[in-house]
């Protein structure tokens, strides 16, 4: 880890100009250092050579001078290195919302062109799994919030620090050279055996570290193991005896942290073994002369007040360096994501501007597919393969077969999600005529033709109003309410507390499985599309809600087409064709 | 109880009482460290200003000793005083977490446990002990102890110079971080309500993505969260101004403090109260003693957090226990017994609605009955009940003719066990992980059980077999393994009475049904209480009970509820159509 990642300066404007402010800032400190120290020598070394206060007044009232602007100088370059992180953090948090929505900065035109793309967000590309966490989310909004953070000690302390452990050692080696060399050859050499000894240190510490991580992150994790477990260990009456083990564990993890601490620590003791010894042997050196008569009192002063503000910076960078270095990891692990392109989750959905756009034919459309394959880019097997299947207006299709076997992967294609690996999706008048590649038509518009109401929808922590109007914001009240009913979802929401106004918390956590079904079938009645797409409507849910949820979808299938992806046959009487599916392939109908 | 004792400050640095010595041992190191700093330049001032006078060799030698022996000690003092500190709250940590968790086992585990994210801020709580002891209770005590002996000698050499600093030290070390630390507060509170709705609208666009590319409203979304971050980011640059007070402050208290006694040193000097050689000393040790109340600031900011996390763990530690019969040495009588439960009603607090409002319910030896219903409806409270997690709030619970709250809870869990909601999987080996259910037992017996739960097969293909590592919540193995791990600690248990809550819950329907039916063929003629949303295996029961909202509103045998109008039906026309 670098203590300046060049990227960091590059990405964000507002770190090159916090360098520049921090840089004059360390010129500023640097001086008020050398005249504190000097001010200091000349009025103790006046006052023993018999001057009176009033012979020495106007250097007394520079060191008050000189008191005032380093505080001043303190708290002006605090204050702008904590703007100046909060402008950076913005502009890094920008940057990287952009980058995963596939929004860029200006008005964003077509999703998931070079972003990473929605389902690889929501970690929806694995087709085998059911389950609703996704650590990409969660790991992103940690990042850009918390993650981020930690950058302004890096501003506000560690850069300032970095700057003036460069320029005081060097200013004050420039004067002592000229008041005593002896001095000067003592702190020129200690100097730069500092950060030679401390990366020394640290590099062994890391090596060290490194072979130890598994274990203390094994130790380390165990009392969190057995808390969460405390149900299951109190089943089995096992929750008493764990006591005794807990304390062998952490007694465990002491020895091995310790183990490391003696090492890590050394790092800090080589510094300041180094820096205090220095200060002493020039303090010895420079008596010695000065008894001698080699010097004068004033110079020998002088040599002694600057040699350790020599060391000081240095030291507060090596106090500060590994609460700092966690803001540097955090920025790292942005451009980690900012340079992630496609091919980390799904193919790219390549409609850049560059290509083609190819217009959608007028009236209803038919969807055909044309031996299509989708290998998902982490994966040797294909996810589909050879599908080949007409989707006519108003014609109903129901995908069934075992979870995993590809059906959900069908939709994401349709969705635009992903493209296919294989074959051709072709989107045409319903004779056949006008076929024009869905890879190529706006995906905009494309989107604005498909109702979907996916198996986990994602409810906002908004309006139950806002939640359902998501994709036609202006509808109305009335058109909502509307939809709501066709929903079989008005009345449970009027029996909220606000009615359509209620929020619903994160994630609609107000709401039960059921009802949160209801709310997105909701969302595609308003949405009015041709095309409606169902992902297991009604998997996990108990009977009362899943008979709710059927009739929505009835009345939702009537007039439109439409594909149900689902594994059993309770459907069948709803669509007009079954097509079953199974590892990747269409068979017979069952 | 006194201001004193309640304060979660006083009460977490009590805990680390029995590591008193090794503590005290820490700051007096760290003294020790501290104070050779400003030694060593109040050292070579003598030295200096001494050797200004050209006196012989032999009146410097001491000095000449001293300031080279000051110049080792500080750093070998702070390493030692490091390691001893760390190691004394290492210590400490082992006595917190093991208070903590036996409070925990002893109250009610369930509650506290519905969400994960509580569980993990209670680790965590617990661990910051650690962090205010290594960092927040020894830098002041050193600070606290060198500032006396600096202002000391300050005031031995002349005593306005020693008020002075002893004046400077208490603003920069004491005011300065509190006005900082109370300043902070109000930014602190804005930015937080900021980063709250900056972080939700982050949650919302990034897991919602699919839902809002889907519907063409993920610019909308950006928007939002780019509102969210210009409003951070406005207040952060504002309050900015208010946050740099701590560092101008403690710069200007120490500038003013050295030109103070300065002027006061020089003037001593010109009014001969004071010698040329004690004024160079007092001045110097002035600069130097700003470096004792320098980590003072960094506490001040921590404090209140650690305090915060105090609160939460002495409400944890306070807690009273959820169940009855812990001081009960009752032993419950060897043989079958009869599960009979009357009227029993449940809820979560007094102003809560009833969770289960009077549920009769009989289990026979060697019968197996189900209890369905919907999400919600409180069947996992009656699991909750008969594991002993909780009391019930009324009517009774018998246990061979016996109030199970007669018992203690691990009496009563020899009886009745099995698979609990979310059954946990330790991030240890499968053998380990079985075993807990049956401490000693043979691998032979491990084996058997993993057949009858048809685990066998996959256990003896992974290359390590039961020393196989499961990670962490067994993620190591997939959502049917898991579920049939936890099974086969039930049935390696032996209970009397088997309590299955929802044990195949999260599973993909047709994983689920094979493992319920593996897990129903496997516990065969054990009494067994399955609980449960779906459907399925319910033909097999004895006896069904339907709880919708509370409350039994039909029961009888598969066959029964079939023919009958009512709920079980309806739910069974549906899913079979």
């Amino acid at each position: 880890m670098k203590p300046l990642d060049p990227r960091l300066v590059r990405a964000a404007s507002a770190v090159r100009l916090h360098l520049a402010v921090t840089a004059v800032c360390g010129v500023g400190v640097t001086a008020l250092v050398l005249a504190q120290a000097w001010l200091l020598a000349h009025v103790i070394a006046g006052a023993t050579a018999g001057s009176g206060l009033a012979d020495l007044s106007w250097a007394v009232t520079a060191v008050a001078a000189v008191a005032v602007a380093r505080a001043a100088l303190a708290y002006g370059s605090e204050a702008a290195a904590l703007r100046s992180a909060a402008n950076a953090k913005s502009q890094l948090r920008r940057r990287l919302i952009a980058h995963v929505t596939g929004t860029t900065e200006a008005p964003a035109r077509s999703h998931g062109a070079g972003g990473p793309g929605p389902v690889w967000l929501s970690g929806q590309t694995r087709p085998d799994e059911t389950g609703t966490s996704t650590p990409r989310a969660g790991e992103l909004a940690t990042l850009t919030t918390r993650g981020l953070d930690a950058l302004d000690d890096y501003f506000a302390r560690y850069l300032p620090q970095l700057v003036l452990a460069v320029l005081v050692p060097i200013a004050v080696l420039v004067v002592v050279v000229r008041a005593d060399w002896i001095s000067a050859v003592v702190i020129g050499l200690t100097l730069p055996l500092i950060p030679v000894f401390m990366a020394l240190v640290g590099w062994h510490t890391q090596a060290r570290t490194q072979r130890q991580w598994g274990l203390l992150n094994r130790l380390g994790g165990h009392f969190l193991d057995v808390v969460e477990g405390l149900p299951t260990l109190a089943v089995f009456r096992r929750a008493k005896a764990q006591a005794a083990i807990i304390r062998r564990i952490t007694d465990e993890h002491r020895a091995a942290t310790m183990g490391t601490l003696r090492v890590a620590f050394l790092s800090a003791f080589v510094l300041e073994l180094l820096a205090t010894l220095a200060v002493a042997l020039v303090a010895v050196e420079v008596g010695l002369r000065l008894m001698y008569g080699q010097l004068d009192f004033e110079t020998a002063l002088l040599v002694l007040i600057l040699a350790p503000e020599a060391y000081l910076p240095l030291r507060e960078v090596g106090a500060r360096f590994h609460a700092s270095m966690e803001g540097v990891a955090a920025a790292e692990q942005v451009f980690t994501v900012l340079e992630e392109q496609a091919d980390t989750g799904v193919p790219s959905t390549a409609s850049t501007e560059a290509q083609r756009v190819a217009s959608l034919p007028d009236g209803p459309l038919q969807v055909r597919l044309e031996d299509v394959g989708l290998t998902y880019p982490d994966r040797e097997f294909p996810a589909l393969s050879g599908i080949s299947l007409v989707v006519g207006p108003q014609h109903r299709l129901l995908l069934n077969g075992p979870s995993g076997s590809g059906k959900s992967s069908l939709l994401t294609l349709l969705l635009r999600f992903a493209e296919p690996t294989q074959g051709a999706i072709w989107v045409e008048r319903p004779d056949g005529s006008h076929p024009a590649l869905l890879s190529e038509v706006d995906v905009q518009r494309w989107r604005e033709r498909i109702a979907w109401v996916p198996q986990h929808p994602y409810l906002f922590d908004d309006t139950v109003l806002d939640n359902i109007r998501l994709g036609a914001p202006a509808a109305n009240t009335a058109r909502v309410r509307r939809a709501a009913e066709l929903a079989e979802a008005h009345d449970f929401i009027t029996a909220l507390p606000e009615g359509y106004g209620t929020r619903l918390g994160e994630r609609g956590a107000r709401l039960s499985a059921g009802q949160r079904q209801r709310i997105a079938l909701a969302r595609a009645f308003l949405r009015d599309a041709p095309l409606v797409l169902l992902d297991e409507p009604t998997a996990h849910l108990d009977p009362d809600n899943a008979a709710a949820v059927r009739t929505g979808v009835a009345r939702l299938l009537q007039g439109r087409a439409g594909i149900i992806v689902a594994h059993d046959h309770g459907w069948a009487d709803l669509v007009d064709e079954t097509l079953h599916i199974d590892a990747g392939r269409t068979g017979a109908v069952a | 109880m006194s201001r004193l004792t309640t304060e979660p400050l006083w009460r977490m640095v009590a805990l680390a009482r029995p590591r008193g010595a090794r503590f005290a041992l820490g700051v007096l190191l760290g003294a020790l460290a501290t104070a050779s700093g400003v030694g060593l330049l109040a050292t070579a001032a003598w030295l200096l200003a001494t050797a200004a006078t050209h006196p012989p060799i032999t009146a410097l030698s001491v000095a000449v000793v001293a300031t080279r022996a000051l110049g080792v000690s500080r750093g070998v003092t702070r390493y030692l005083e490091r390691l001893v500190t760390h190691d004394a709250a290492f210590r400490t940590l082992a006595d917190v977490r093991v208070r903590v968790y036996e409070r925990l086992a002893r109250t009610e585990p369930i509650r506290r446990f519905r969400s994960g994210d509580l569980v993990s801020r209670l680790v965590n709580d617990t661990d910051a002990t650690q962090d205010l002891l290594v960092r927040g209770l020894t830098p002041p005590l050193v600070s606290f102890l060198v500032g006396a002996a600096v202002v000391g000698l300050s005031t031995a050499l002349l005593v306005p110079g020693g008020l002075l600093l002893a004046t400077g030290l208490l603003l920069a070390g004491l005011a300065v971080p509190l006005v900082a630390a109370a300043l902070g507060k109000g930014p602190g509170a804005r930015q937080a309500a900021a980063r709250g709705e900056l972080s939700s609208s982050l949650v919302d666009t990034l897991y919602g993505a699919p839902d809002l590319v889907a519907y063409g409203a993920m610019d909308q979304a950006v928007r939002r969260v780019k509102r969210a971050d210009g409003e951070l980011t406005r207040i952060a640059r504002r309050d900015a101004a208010l946050l740099g007070f701590g560092a101008g402050a403690s710069a200007l208290v120490a500038g003013l403090t050295v030109w103070a006694t300065l002027l006061l040193g020089v003037a001593a000097v010109e009014d001969g109260t004071l010698g040329p050689i004690p004024m160079a000393v007092l001045v110097l040790t002035a600069l130097a003693a700003f470096e004792v109340v320098a980590p003072l600031p960094a506490v001040a900011a921590r404090l209140g957090s650690v305090r915060a996390s105090g609160a939460r763990l002495f409400d944890v530690l306070d807690t009273e226990s959820a169940i009855g019969g812990t001081d009960s040495a009752e032993i419950l009588p060897e043989g079958d017994l009869a599960l009979k439960v009357r009227d029993l009603r449940m809820r979560y607090g007094t102003d809560e609605p009833w969770a289960l409002d009077g549920i009769d319910l009989d289990l026979e030896p060697g019968r197996r009955i189900a209890v369905l219903g919907p999400s919600g409806a409180g069947k996992s409270t009656l699991a909750s009940v008969l594991l002993r997690f909780r009391d019930p709030d009324g009517g009774t619970v018998e246990l061979g003719g016996t109030a199970i709250t007669a018992y203690p809870a691990d009496e009563i869990r020899r009886a009745i066990s099995g698979v609990p909601q979310d059954p946990h999987v330790f991030a240890s080996t499968l053998r380990e992980n079985l075993r807990l259910a049956r401490p000693g037992c043979t691998d032979e017996e491990l084996w058997s059980v993993l057949e009858r739960v048809r685990l066998a097969e996959d256990v003896r293909a992974m290359p390590s077999g039961l020393d196989t590592e499961v990670g962490s919540h067994g993620t190591r193995l997939s959502g049917g393994m898991r579920h049939r791990l936890a099974l086969a600690r039930a049935l390696l248990s032996a209970p009397r009475i088997l309590v299955l809550d929802e044990p195949t819950t999260h599973l993909d329907p047709e994983t689920r049904d094979v493992v319920l039916a593996d897990l129903l063929d496997a516990a065969r003629g054990c009494a067994t209480l399955l609980i449960t949303h779906d459907l399925t295996g319910l033909s097999e029961m004895d006896r069904i009970y339907v709880i919708v909202a509370g409350r039994v509103v039909q029961q009888g045998s598969h066959a029964e509820l079939l023919g009958t109008e009512g709920w079980y039906r309806r739910a069974h026309g549906l899913a079979s159509r």
